[in-house]
């Protein structure tokens, strides 16, 4: 599938992912790079945008025999802004999926 | 690709393209190479299923640095809302013990109007008078008792949301985070807002009517403006008995 396409709804997976718990980066790169055929490298950046549009938060966990865990977190302009963004593109791809099922006009 | 080869690439991309913060992120990638290698992948396939440096590196242009916040300004900011913080709880304490004294004083013209209503003189304080008068003093008294206690309310709500708009103005500073600032203004539902005001307004035209009321049946009684000389209050020989 075309790249350009999933790139923009990326960022929505990711803030779904973390409306549910709190993730640490390798692990919604793992998940999100098995449902998707992305890069494995793709998730890092979107999670530093997330993190710079003040949109998550981070703290780190110390974990056994691995380095330190990053997670993230949802901020509540976060939590906000994911609630109607879904909204949006759940309205927009039923109105593309109609255009692209239609038969005649 | 080896992990080192990768993430020297990675560092000499980022660098080409000005990204702030490469330390950060080097980290993250270095992580990632960790973790994989720990689930039993070699450095060159974890090299290969991350994408190419340069575009990874790509990815990172646009994104602004983490402002952080020095170690000394931090604390002149704590230091600086403590003070402030201190002040707040102050005025909040005080406006707490007044509406906490409203509330208890609408129980006093409470308690007089009952006792007016129901004819009755408990402990001896009201003054005398016909009962055709104390039934609509002591409808006043109630209707001043529901202003009181209304008042009391918004009182309330404008000191809660004094506070809810401190705490969040503090969140904001100290998190960095962005959420909007609330009005100082008590926040009612709509519903609330309309309920108390058409409570407030009846009380008013009730204790205004009443007041009016209960001074002209008790001049007409007494067949005197000035009743309560009639009547004995204050320590006056009454007349009418």
């Amino acid at each position: 599938m075309n790249i350009q396409y999933k790139k923009g709804v990326l960022e929505l997976c990711v803030l779904s992912l973390l409306e549910k718990r709190d993730w640490y980066g390798y692990e919604i790169s793992e998940y999100l790079s098995q449902k998707i055929d992305i890069a494995d490298g793709t998730v890092y950046p979107i999670l530093r945008k997330l993190k710079s549009d003040g949109l998550v938060t981070t703290y780190l966990i110390e974990a056994s025999g691995g380095p330190p865990r990053k997670y993230y977190s949802l901020t509540q302009t976060g939590r906000e802004l994911y609630i109607t963004d879904k909204t949006d593109y759940l309205a927009f791809a039923a109105t593309i999926q109609t255009i692209l099922e239609e038969q005649t006009i | 690709m080896t992990k080192q080869e990768y993430l020297n690439e990675l560092k000499s991309e980022l660098a080409k393209n000005a990204v702030p913060d490469a330390d950060d992120i080097l980290m993250e990638y270095e992580q990632h190479f960790q973790f994989k290698l720990a689930d039993g992948f070699t450095e060159e396939e974890i090299a290969f299923k991350l994408g190419s440096p340069a575009q990874i590196a790509a990815q990172y242009v646009g994104i602004p640095g983490e402002k952080k916040a020095k170690g000394g300004k931090k604390f002149l900011l704590v230091l600086w809302l403590t003070i402030i913080g201190i002040i707040e709880a102050f005025l909040y304490g005080a406006f707490l013990y007044f509406i906490v004294a409203l509330f208890v004083a609408s129980l006093v013209p409470a308690a007089l109007g009952v006792e007016l209503i129901m004819g009755i003189n408990y402990l001896n304080i009201l003054p005398p008078m016909p009962y055709g008068g104390a039934i609509v003093f002591g409808i006043m008294l109630l209707a001043l008792c529901v202003i009181l206690v209304v008042f009391a309310i918004y009182c309330f709500a404008y000191l809660r949301q004094m506070v809810r708009a401190s705490l969040r103005w503090r969140k904001n500073l100290m998190r960095g985070e962005n959420l909007p600032l609330l009005p100082m203004s008590p926040q009612f539902q709509p519903k609330t807002r309309r309920t108390l005001r058409t409570i407030l307004l009846w009380a008013v035209l009730v204790f205004a009517i009443a007041f009016v009321a209960g001074y002209a049946i008790l001049s007409i009684y007494t067949h005197s403006f000035g009743f309560w000389h009639a009547l004995g209050w204050f320590g006056y020989p009454a007349t009418i008995h």
